[in-house]
């Protein structure tokens, strides 16, 4: 027989009993959308590590803490255990560190924890500001822009490219350069640019400035590449200390204290020449009572994570495929059963056994292939419907993952091919039935 | 076919269906074979059809042993060299009256268009082409049968094997189907085996050869040609 009319051959029998061939291609289906589904999660969630740590170019940094973390122990991460042998991170340890072997560069970081959120001018989406104060030779990777021309540039920032894409920007960041974003402080906030309450202030005047936030007004120069820095805001270092400067009144003095000095960097970023060396530079960091986490680490860590993720979404797919197979290998017994009389006319005809187990199996081949293109099909719509549900829930807690379930073009084939090959293994047996049964019998009964 | 015997096995039962048949059927010749049921008759056409196989004995079709053949070259022997007409006609229900006349046609992989007009040309000759489209269970019997005819002649095959062709119809049907089998036996130099219960169409062959309970008990010869 031609490959065509086997083709011919088993759609006319799948119609024959539309049905019964209706409920297992449902099952299939079904099964199929599961599976696509936890693959697509899967694939997402590297995806989603990948873009979080940027190329491998980005896998030699190590954030020093000044307490060391046992976030080695899990892959969720870990808690700061405080050490007794921790200084705080100053340039200092900023020099020390720049010294040791293997290590390319040491760059201090400033969380400023007084800036609350900001928003582009014309723009009403706000964002929380994960705001950091860096020097302006901390190599930051940028996509377009400039970095910092000095320590000291005020009123200045390089803007993560999570936040160019939220405000729809993602395509061409560059229009985004020149632009102006109002950064809200936190109410009470005492920095620079706050309009500080005086010496003689009543108490009415101090409870009315610890409800009040100060606007900055900043021009935006950079924006960063994926990475992990995607998701922050870098402003100039001497321009955090401004903003992280305390002024108030004591006794009717003015006074100020300067918080970065006073506490210290909230970590410092060392890049190690080589991801070989990362462990090597750690290690070094530890034997000096700091905390490290690296982005290598991390990446492995998640990777784990994924990798365990992926095993026991799979192997759930896979039973779900499984128990679809053998609703295939049930609808191809009882076809078998009720074309008892058929196989005897084919074989009367001159069908070869071979024949009869290629007609069987084509049929079941079919369905498999049927129930996995429309699976397939359904569960990339409910991917994207999956992207959007989850990415107006992330944006809404201010991060800026959007695709968290992807399907690839080779996972749409390859589920395709699996529900496929499933359906011919299920319809091996009953084919093997069809075959051996003897056409006198199923001509004369 | 020379001492040909067959035993079915049912449970630890065994039935003798066939003892030591021998017999010689000629090419061209409408060959009744007569006996009551159960008598072995369609075993014996079955033999000769290459559905079954034989325990003991030799069947050869023009000098050529059936004996030995593989399933390939059996299936083939029955796509090319034999047509089968069954007394419940055989056809594949769903299918339409063409689709069920191009069935051989399909197994030896003919090109789709060709075998259209091929099938189409059979059912002409059995004044189906107007029916065609139709599906094999929206026939009356006599249609079905002659269906059935069309279907067993589509690849010219040198043997016709009609088991109770006629036991389905009435007998102006019964006519009709005896009267196409005559025809292709004697114009067109098919060899038909009839096997019947009646013994006047029985009479209507060349020659007609009596079974009971598995032995060849009498043959006859008819002047009919």
């Amino acid at each position: 027989m031609r490959t065509g009319d086997y083709l011919a051959t088993a759609l006319k029998d799948i119609r024959r009993q539309p049905l019964r061939s209706g409920l297992t291609i449902f099952a299939l289906i079904i099964s199929t959308v599961i599976l696509v589904l936890m693959a697509a999660i899967s694939v997402g969630g590297r995806q989603a590590i990948t873009e979080q740590f940027g190329p491998n170019s980005g896998l030699t940094g190590i954030a020093v803490t000044p307490n060391q973390s046992n976030a080695s122990l899990s892959p969720f991460g870990g808690v700061q255990e405080v050490n007794a042998k921790a200084t705080k991170l100053d340039d200092t340890t900023v020099a020390t560190l720049t010294k040791l072997p293997y290590v390319t560069s040491a760059s201090p970081q400033a969380h400023i924890w007084e800036l609350a959120n900001f928003s582009l001018d014309g723009n009403d989406k706000q964002f929380i500001a994960q705001a950091e104060g860096v020097p302006s030779d901390a190599q930051l990777p940028l996509t377009t822009g400039t970095a910092f021309t000095s320590n000291d540039q005020a009123n200045v920032a390089v803007i993560g490219l999570s936040y160019a894409k939220a405000l729809g920007f993602g395509d061409n960041p560059s229009q985004l350069i020149g632009k102006t974003i109002h950064i809200t402080t936190q109410k009470g906030y005492r920095g620079i640019g706050a309009i500080i309450p005086g010496a003689a202030a009543t108490k009415a005047e101090l409870d009315a400035f610890s409800q009040q936030a100060t606007t900055l007004h900043v021009q935006i120069v950079g924006i960063t590449t994926t990475g992990p820095n995607q998701n922050e805001l870098f402003v100039p270092i001497g321009w955090a200390h401004a903003i992280r400067t305390i002024h108030y009144y004591d006794a009717g003095t003015a006074k100020q204290t300067d918080q970065i000095a006073e506490n210290g960097y909230t970590t410092i970023k060392v890049t190690a020449d080589s991801t070989v060396d990362v462990a090597a530079v750690s290690s070094a960091i530890e034997a000096l009572g700091y905390g490290q986490v690296s982005t290598l680490s991390q990446v492995q860590r998640l990777q784990q994570l994924s990798a365990t993720m992926w095993m026991i979404l799979g192997a759930v797919a896979i039973i779900a495929v499984v128990a679809a197979a053998l609703g295939v290998v049930n609808t191809m017994l009882m076809a078998v059963s009720e074309q008892r009389y058929t196989i005897g006319v084919w074989r009367a005809c001159g069908a070869r056994k071979r024949t009869m187990v290629m007609l069987f199996l084509t049929e079941s081949a079919l369905l498999g292939f049927i129930g996995g293109a429309l699976g397939v099909a359904i569960g990339m719509f409910a991917s994207r419907f999956v992207n959007e549900y989850v990415g107006v829930l992330l944006q809404n807690q201010g991060l800026t993952l959007t695709n968290i379930a992807i399907v690839p073009p080779w996972l749409a084939g390859g589920t395709i091919m699996v529900t496929t090959i499933f359906g011919i293994i299920a319809g091996v047996y009953p084919a093997y039935r069809a075959a051996r049964q003897d056409p006198v019998r199923a001509l004369t009964e | 076919m020379s001492n040909v015997s067959k035993k079915y096995h049912r449970g630890h039962e065994s039935v003798d269906a066939l003892h030591s048949i021998s017999l010689d059927i000629y090419r061209g010749e409408l060959l009744a074979i007569v006996g009551p049921s159960g008598s072995g008759k369609t075993t014996l056409t079955h033999i000769v059809g290459g559905l079954i196989t034989p325990d003991t004995g030799i069947v050869e079709v023009e000098g050529r042993p059936l004996k030995g053949r593989h399933d390939k070259q059996l299936s083939s022997f029955r796509n090319s060299e034999v047509g089968f007409v069954f007394q419940n006609f055989s056809l594949i229900p769903y299918y339409t009256v063409l689709e069920n006349v191009a069935l051989p046609l399909v197994v030896a992989k003919m090109a789709s268009h060709k075998r259209r007009e091929v099938a189409k040309e059979y059912l002409k000759l059995v004044g189906l082409e107007k029916r065609m489209h139709q599906r094999a269970n929206e026939l009356s019997g006599g249609e079905r049968q002659r269906v059935a005819i069309a279907r067993a002649l589509v690849n010219h095959p040198q043997i016709i094997i009609a088991d109770e062709p006629t036991g389905s119809l009435d007998s102006a049907r019964g006519n009709e189907i005896m009267a196409i089998l005559e025809t292709l036996s004697h114009k067109r130099g098919i060899t038909v085996l009839m096997v019947t219960h009646d013994t006047k169409l029985a009479a209507r062959a060349d020659r007609s050869v009596h079974i009971q309970d598995g032995h060849l008990v009498k043959e006859e010869s008819h002047a009919n040609r």
